[in-house]
């Protein structure tokens, strides 16, 4: 056989192609022409693609080295795949990504403020890159760094992965019945239609019918009658044609889209809301009095034209009771000293 | 952690306004080198440069002018017979402005009337604008608020702040619901308490160093001490005894800082002369571009006029939104990246 190669592995830029072969297996040879049910399967190890008779050949019996010259990874038939990507530095990235993004899922809730969420970003893409397209050093670097990361936060991932599968699997049930509300409208809407057609077609016949039964009336009345009687009765068939009682359409009206409602673990839920956020107003260090002396306050106290609408004594006095004690025990010497040092910095 | 403190914790005053002294005293001196090395340059490439640079204030001599300007602006205030809070507020005011920024940048004769101009708008009490500029020389309603902006940004938008004034009047009422000293002598400790109130806290670094409420007590313990500790005693009866002593300690020491800025010196003529050699250094050295405010402000507001006639940022290509360098250097090591030996797909089959 003295066929020209044709798989040519380097693109013409000299850069190393990173296609899938479509024809010929790189490892084999084979060609699609001979055998046309010829897949390409990649391992993650390594994404160099053979074709999956090759696959079977070599690593059916155990783990086997890559056929390519100088790859010395060791490949196991269990982690080979089809590619999803026609491109394998795609694929691979991909991968990559996915990887990184398990370790580092934290959601931007977690963060006080946006900027500490896009510094967080903004690091998880610096090691991705260096995943990507760091040299050897660089990725064994971002590799450890996230192997570390990830055994000092175990508990934090699976916890946040938890939270994250509960997110989608009730944005995912909430989709679901909205669509199921959806279509049980549409099946409610097409039969009450019939149903008023229905009603419609005999109208004709009903007043042939009562004239021939001889009610009073001339004909045209007749019909007005019936006619009447008839439309109340298709507006109850079909709300959706007439403008009906409110009740009846709000039970059937769905918006979809909404966040889901906060169910956070951490809440407690049997508590009362509170707007403080747990900040405490009663006084510890004094006692509010009822009755306080004060010459300035007893004419705010006892006429009415030396108040203003919405002044009150008793706020007052309680206002200037709790600022003649806020912060008396703070040290701002010793506080100032350990908290402002690093934001200085 | 007592209710009362946690509640303050929550105030701009301590959040951005509070300092360790030996932090403060950094600030001063970074916002001084800063100005020195500033202005420094500017008088050198102005044009004709001044040739021997003079002389700049140290932070210590900045430290006395500030003290000085803060003493005309309350002796400004009380010609202007604005509420004590606002006096307050506006003082303050100034002397936070004068933490990251030096007094060689920004002209304090005129960041004075600015402060006390924003200082009674921030207090809900509003002047018209002309008229306050008619009570002062020379001065009109544009050079009035030509540094409002800028004040606002040097006192980092916190417009709150916490005075002792309301504070002492609690104390007051809690001593006649005590019971146990002579109307006379509390009414007397309320009026040289205020007193004190009204001017030494405003002159020295009080607000920064200690809360509302410690002010308070040092000005009553100044005013009669045992009225203070009555109080004191009173407020930590529950608390262990190490925590009441910290806070004698503490208001001690405020007291002390009190003490050296005594109400009686704010119309003391031997002081104001003392400062003329140090306002005549001031002159030679401050910024020669900060001088006229309003043509800052005009220029500024010309600036900002100017702005929406640049291309939209649409029709500007990436390499300009990015960065050009960056995309370079991003390429450069992509192509470093496929050339080396190892990369992961590996080299051409033989």
């Amino acid at each position: 056989m003295s066929r020209k190669p044709t798989t040519n592995s380097r693109g013409s830029n000299g850069a190393p192609s990173t296609a899938l072969p479509s024809d010929i297996c790189p490892v084999c040879k084979r060609v699609r022409y001979l055998n046309t049910d010829m897949r390409f399967l990649i391992n993650p190890e390594c994404y160099h693609p053979m074709c999956s008779n090759c696959v079977t050949n070599i690593f059916k019996t155990g783990p086997a080295q890559c056929p390519y010259a100088t790859c010395n990874q060791t490949l196991r038939f269990k982690g080979f795949r089809e590619s999803f990507f026609s491109d394998l530095g795609t694929e691979r990235e991909v991968d990559l990504r996915r990887r990184v993004e398990a370790v580092f899922n934290m959601t931007q809730d977690d963060f006080e403020t946006l900027r500490d969420w896009n510094n967080y970003l903004q690091d998880k893409e610096d090691l991705i890159f260096a995943l990507v397209y760091g040299d050897d050093d660089e990725r064994r670097k971002a590799d450890d760094e996230v192997l570390a990361y990830e055994l000092k936060n175990k508990a934090e991932i699976e916890k946040n992965r938890k939270k994250a599968g509960m997110r989608e699997s009730e944005r995912k049930k909430m989709e679901a019945d909205a669509r199921a509300a959806a279509e049980a409208r549409r099946l409610e809407e097409l039969r009450d239609e019939e149903r008023a057609k229905a009603e419609e077609a005999s109208l004709n016949q009903e007043v042939m019918e009562a004239l021939a039964r001889g009610e009073p009336g001339s004909a045209a009345e007749i019909q007005d009658r019936i006619l009447a009687a008839k439309k109340a009765k298709i507006a109850q068939l079909n709300p959706s044609m007439f403008a009906l009682t409110a009740s009846k359409q709000s039970s059937l009206l769905s918006i979809r889209g909404l966040k889901p409602k906060k169910n956070d673990q951490d809440e407690d839920e049997s508590k009362p809301y509170d707007p403080l956020m747990g900040l405490r107003m009663e006084p510890q260090r004094y006692v509010l009095h009822d009755r306080y002396e004060n010459s300035f306050l007893d004419l705010a106290r006892t006429r009415d034209d030396h108040r203003i609408p919405g002044y009150s004594v008793d706020e007052y006095v309680s206002r200037s009771m709790f600022e003649a004690f806020a912060g008396l025990g703070i040290v701002i010497e010793d506080d100032k000293d350990t908290r402002q040092k690093p934001a200085a910095a | 952690m007592a209710t009362e403190d946690a509640r303050y914790r929550q105030s701009s005053q301590f959040r951005l306004w509070s300092f360790a002294p030996s932090h403060l005293a950094s600030l001063r001196s970074e916002s001084n080198m800063l100005a020195k090395t500033a202005i420094s340059a500017r008088l050198q490439s102005s044009n004709p440069p001044v040739c021997p640079i003079p002389d700049f204030l140290t932070p210590a001599e900045e430290a006395s002018l500030l003290t000085y300007y803060t003493n005309e602006l309350l002796r400004a205030a009380e010609f202007c017979e604005l509420p004590t809070e606002i006096r307050a507020t506006s003082a303050i005011f100034l002397r936070r402005f004068y933490v990251t920024n030096s007094i060689m940048t920004y002209p304090p004769t005129e960041l004075l009337k600015t402060c006390l101009f924003f200082g009674s708008k921030a207090d809900g009490f509003y002047i018209r604008l002309n008229k306050f500029a008619e009570k002062f020389p020379n001065t009109t309603g544009e050079e009035v608020i030509a540094a409002e902006y800028i004040l606002c940004q040097g006192i980092r938008f916190a417009f709150d702040v916490r005075h002792p004034f309301r504070a002492l009047e609690g104390a007051i009422m809690e001593l006649r619901r005590l019971e146990s000293f002579e109307n006379d002598r509390i009414d007397r400790a309320h009026g040289n308490a205020r007193n004190i109130l009204k001017y030494s806290p405003l002159v020295t670094d009080a607000y920064f160093h200690y809360t509302p409420s410690q002010i308070m007590f040092a000005a009553l313990s100044l005013a009669d001490e045992d009225l203070a500790e009555r109080l004191i005693k009173n407020a930590f009866s529950g608390a262990p005894w190490e925590v009441e002593k910290k806070v004698v300690e503490v208001v001690q020491s405020c007291r002390e800082m009190l003490q050296c800025e005594p109400p009686e010196k704010m119309n003391d003529q031997e002081v104001r002369k003392a400062m003329k050699p140090l306002i005549k250094k001031l002159k030679k050295c401050r910024d020669p571009d900060r001088v006229d405010l309003v043509a800052l402000q005009k220029a500024r507001k010309e600036q900002a006029g100017q702005k929406p006639k640049k291309p939209k940022s649409g029709l500007q290509d990436d390499e300009a939104v990015f960065g050009g360098a960056l995309v370079d250097e991003r390429e450069a090591k992509r192509r470093k990246m496929a050339e080396a030996a190892n990369d992961p797909f590996g080299p051409a089959l033989g």
